[in-house]
């Protein structure tokens, strides 16, 4: 807290400075916003890019809640089925089973299976965890995306075109494969770095985006708004790729990564 | 298969009557004596009979015929030594060489293509393809840049335009990473528009002098923007250090009635008040007690649990506090969570005629109990009542009122809006949105 106070200060001494040499760009915006941000901010940078740079984080976060919701209903519809499908073979070898009759032990195990799953799945229904783990996933872009309609926004899908799916592969196969050879060599290959490096997934709004609705924004703020998501993507994803090529395998890779990108972008 | 006939017929045959010569020289040695003169009567008559005997017998080889017509031709015109085929032994042995060399041949020229080359050049099409196809992607996608950057150019010829760009550095914005829109007239939208500051020395010359003022300026930074929305920063990181180390977590103001619980006092019917909870209100001022049932909104307990992991919860209610207390004391014993404030109807700024007006520095002041005052981006307040948050419609999220409806949702459809606005520099921005375009403060 403190030390953002600090840079405030800073920022603010800075801006009185570029005032007094008659650089600062007077807009009329600037001033209502510096007026509702209680007067404290530098009147210097756009509300544009103050919102579209929270809109940012708020995109990231509803993506990774999209993803995660996503990965839950998956997990939880195969894990159901595997149950429905030990609990149908069960019932079919007990009662619909043409041939004579089963092994003793065998067809108590095959009861007390059958059992089990009924009661499994009768407990999870009631529980509530068929509502948390199949159902609201299911309805988790329409029921946000009523909590987002009085800001006028929306989440939606990208739909995704065939050759992204191949690159996807190709990036998950070439990470996997050079993070195996990294592994072998210990990191010492430089090109299997830089390969590893260029494999990663790719960032931004890839499958998950939020939209400005046309009815409220004006094209200009809708497509300054795409603009700025891609531009940003961009940069981190070169940011990370020049973190891990920097990095290497060590397990600092991530804390280095920043310094690193940060040496070589100026 | 044209192929094939075309090697065996014209590169491989010529080879083959010499060798029948010599071997007929061999077995046939009076044809010679005769010193080439002729052919007896005989001779050509028992040599033609045999080939049409040997036709005959195999009619399919075209091959063969040639090669028999050919015999019986240089028989004819016996200018070339006799050449004579007395053994049909010879001539079968003759096409079972042949089709032997057929074979071979084949299996020499052609099956290493189908084998080995083929399959060779299909792996490699599919090793590739992947990355042809991601190499046109890129190519596609950069062409409309590639335009746009052509027309920038022109526009960049300009410098009074981008000359007045001087950076600074919010808290996290990163100075140097920005972001300028050009409006296209033609078209009316928008087109990237990058700077290269060795393109035009006056500008050059500008960002020199701002150098001198202790401005920093990147020798390659792009800049975006509008005309209309200024220029773009962009941030270093998505979320900030300064937020994701933050130990204070933001603050959610909630309201109480119609908005987390509703109650009716005992008099009045209400379709299932037996499940309602049942408080007694005791008034001190006149003594009265009075009993309420209060019912929970759906996903109530849900909401309060998942929300109070992000959030600091204050309970900000119009209400009286004897009313109040008993019901946030209930509420409070549902989740695991506490409240970290109540505010209650004296909290509130009364104003004639509008009503109870819920004013966010009341929460930012800091309670009593030595909690370090929030900063106004950090509040978020939910109430169904515009009034009450008059004062403060940035930091609002409105939502319906609830009453009895056992089938609302809104405050599950709230959890991903929330635990996505945790991380926000300042939730005013977001929640300003509803205000359409004058969040920009364009117009």
């Amino acid at each position: 807290m403190a030390a953002e106070g600090d840079e405030l200060d800073g920022e603010l001494s800075r801006a009185l400075q570029s005032e007094c040499l008659g650089v600062a760009r007077q807009r009329s915006g600037s001033r209502t916003s510096s007026n509702r941000s209680g007067g404290r901010r530098s009147s210097n940078i756009s509300p544009a890019s103050r919102i579209f740079r929270n809109l940012l984080i708020l995109e990231d976060s509803l993506r990774g809640q999209a993803r995660r919701q996503r990965a839950l209903r998956w997990q939880y519809t195969v894990f159901l089925s595997c149950l429905a499908g030990a609990a149908g073979f069960s019932a079919y070898e007990l009662y619909l089973q043409p041939g004579g009759s089963l092994p003793r032990l065998y067809s108590l195990a095959l009861q007390f299976m059958l059992t089990i799953i009924v009661v499994a799945v009768f407990l999870f229904n009631i529980s509530g965890q068929y509502r948390r783990t199949i159902v609201s996933p299911r309805r988790f872009f329409a029921s946000t995306n009523k909590a987002l309609k009085p800001l006028h926004l929306r989440l939606v899908r990208v739909p995704r075109r065939w050759d992204d799916l191949v690159s996807d592969a190709v990036r998950l196969l070439g990470s996997y494969s050079a993070g195996l050879l990294l592994w072998v060599l210990r990191g010492r290959c430089r090109w299997v770095r830089f390969f590893w490096a260029h494999a990663q997934p790719r960032v931004g709004a890839t499958d998950v985006k939020l939209v400005l609705s046309p009815r409220a924004f004006s094209a200009e703020v809708r497509e300054g708004w795409e603009i700025y998501r891609d531009e940003f993507w961009a940069r981190e994803g070169a940011r990370r790729r020049r973190g891990r090529d920097g990095a290497g395998t060590t397990a600092g890779a991530t804390a280095s990564a920043d310094g690193s990108s940060e040496r070589t972008k100026h | 298969m044209n192929t094939i006939s075309y090697i065996t017929q014209h590169l491989i045959y010529p080879l083959r009557p010499r060798a029948k010569s010599l071997h007929n020289e061999v077995k046939s040695g009076e044809g010679k004596v005769d010193d080439g003169v002729g052919v007896t009567e005989n001779d050509v008559a028992d040599g033609k009979l045999k080939t049409t005997a040997n036709v005959e017998k195999q009619e399919n080889s075209t091959l063969k015929e040639e090669l028999l017509d050919r015999q019986g031709s240089d028989a004819e015109k016996a200018s070339k030594p006799i050449i004579v085929i007395n053994d049909g032994d010879i001539l079968n042995e003759n096409i079972l060489h042949q089709k032997v060399w057929n074979v071979l041949v084949f299996v020499i020229f052609f099956l290493p293509t189908y084998l080995i080359y083929k399959p060779l050049l299909l792996l490699w099409f599919l090793v590739t393809l992947p990355l042809a196809l991601v190499e046109r992607g890129i190519k596609l996608r950069n062409r409309p840049k590639m335009k746009t950057e052509k027309v920038s150019e022109l526009v960049l010829s300009d410098p009074s335009k981008l000359g007045s760009i001087n950076e600074e550095v919010e808290e996290d914005l990163a100075a140097g990473d920005e972001f300028y829109l050009q409006r296209d007239i033609v078209k009316g939208s928008l087109l990237k528009a990058t700077t290269n500051k060795h393109h035009t020395p006056l500008k050059s010359k500008k960002n020199s002098a701002q150098n001198q003022h202790g401005n920093e300026t990147h020798p390659n930074s792009t800049v975006f923007g509008t005309k209309k929305m200024g220029r773009f920063l962009f941030p270093k990181k998505l979320i900030p250090k300064s937020i994701l180390n933050r130990e204070k977590k933001k603050t959610l103001v909630m309201d109480l009635d119609e908005t987390l619980i509703h109650s009716v006092s005992r008099g009045t019917t209400h379709p299932n008040s037996s499940q309602g909870h049942i408080v007694e209100v005791k008034f001190s001022i006149s003594g009265v007690s009075t009993l309420y049932y209060v019912f929970k909104r759906p996903y109530c307990d849900l909401f309060l649990t998942k929300v109070s992991k992000w959030y600091d919860i204050v309970i900000f209610t119009a209400s009286m506090k004897e009313y109040a207390d008993p019901v946030i004391d209930w509420l409070e014993s549902s989740f695991a969570g506490k409240f970290s404030r109540r505010l209650y109807r004296n909290d509130c700024i009364l104003r004639d005629g509008v009503g109870y007006i819920k004013d966010l520095k009341m929460v930012t002041r800091g309670s009593n109990l030595g909690t370090s005052p929030d900063r106004l981006e950090d509040v978020i307040i939910v109430d169904n009542s515009p009034v009450s948050y008059a004062l403060n419609v940035d930091n609002a999220i409105q939502v319906e009122g609830w009453i009895n409806d056992p089938t609302d949702t809104d405050l599950l459809n709230l959890i991903p809006l929330l635990e996505a606005l945790e991380n926000t520099t300042d939730v005013r921005n977001i929640l300003s949105l509803k205000n359409g375009e004058k969040a920009f403060n364009i117009d």
